[in-house]
């Protein structure tokens, strides 16, 4: 992405970028078992955002039951799980889409 | 500049002002808008070479923030009304925690303590707003915003 002109970035939803409109991110495959959300921004400046990347880190210990460890003397934040069960949806919505056959909606060969 | 703490959901992070000196911003108003936009989102300022700006630590809010916009959503002849300046600096006086760099009254560790006037929330003393409003009236009402901002754009 960063290799494009800021005029292609920009059409692309680059977030380093002004916005512009009509721009048109990529989004994950869609369909029936697929992505269904609407993205302001390119995943690729979505996921550097440190709390992007926090959560991230806190997911692989948080669906071991392990988030106390991860928070250590700090509470987990109303933000932070909220970003949880957000991350665990989509999660949960990308394995669907991939055990789901192509002519039911999903991306299984 | 020192090591920054970026963003965090769970830890103190470090925030700045964009009306600081030692950044250094677009002469256009779009191009500068959203370059404050992505300094703020991923911590990446653009520090001016030698300049070290003032920095300012911060806590994440928890459901505290509610009650202020519930305040701040009261009809006019409320008398637990508030206006926006008030609320952004209430929001910004409960989220920081300390100064580092800032003008004099505002050194060292800040005391929180139950503010009576608001309802005992424990917050930083209303003498380090009025000594930031002394170097420029509009970076309280900018952080307290930024605070806002940060909960609000959690996933509900």
């Amino acid at each position: 992405m960063s290799a494009n002109d800021a005029t292609i970035r920009q059409t692309m939803g680059c977030g380093f970028e002004s916005p512009v409109e009509g721009a048109r991110p990529w989004t994950p495959p869609g369909g029936a078992a697929g992505f269904r959300g609407d993205i302001e921004h390119c995943a690729g400046y979505t996921t550097r955002l440190p709390e992007v990347i926090e959560t991230a880190r806190a997911y692989a210990h948080w669906n071991k039951g392990q988030l106390e460890l991860f928070c250590g003397k700090d509470e987990p934040s109303e933000d932070l799980l909220d970003g949880l069960i957000a991350l665990d949806g989509e999660f949960n919505s990308v394995q669907n889409y991939w055990m789901t056959p192509v002519e039911e909606g999903g991306g299984r060969e | 500049m020192s090591v920054l703490r970026p963003a965090s959901l769970i830890r103190e992070y470090d925030e700045f002002s964009s009306f600081d000196p030692a950044f250094e911003w677009s002469e256009s108003d779009g191009e500068r808008t959203n370059q404050i936009r992505v300094a703020r989102e991923t911590g990446q300022w653009p520090v001016r070479e030698g300049a070290t700006p003032v920095k300012y630590i911060m806590r994440r809010l928890d459901s505290v923030w509610r009650e202020v916009m519930d305040r701040l959503g009261l009809p006019d002849g409320n008398p637990r009304h508030i206006g926006f300046v008030t609320a952004t600096a209430l929001l910004f006086r409960l989220a920081c925690v300390r100064i580092v760099g800032g003008p004099e009254g505002t050194e060292g560790k800040l005391e929180r303590a139950p503010d009576p006037r608001w309802d005992g929330w424990p917050m930083i003393p209303s003498s380090a707003v009025d000594a930031l409003d002394a170097l420029d009236p509009r970076i309280v009402t900018e952080l307290g915003a930024a605070v806002l901002d940060r909960v609000r754009a959690s996933p509900k």
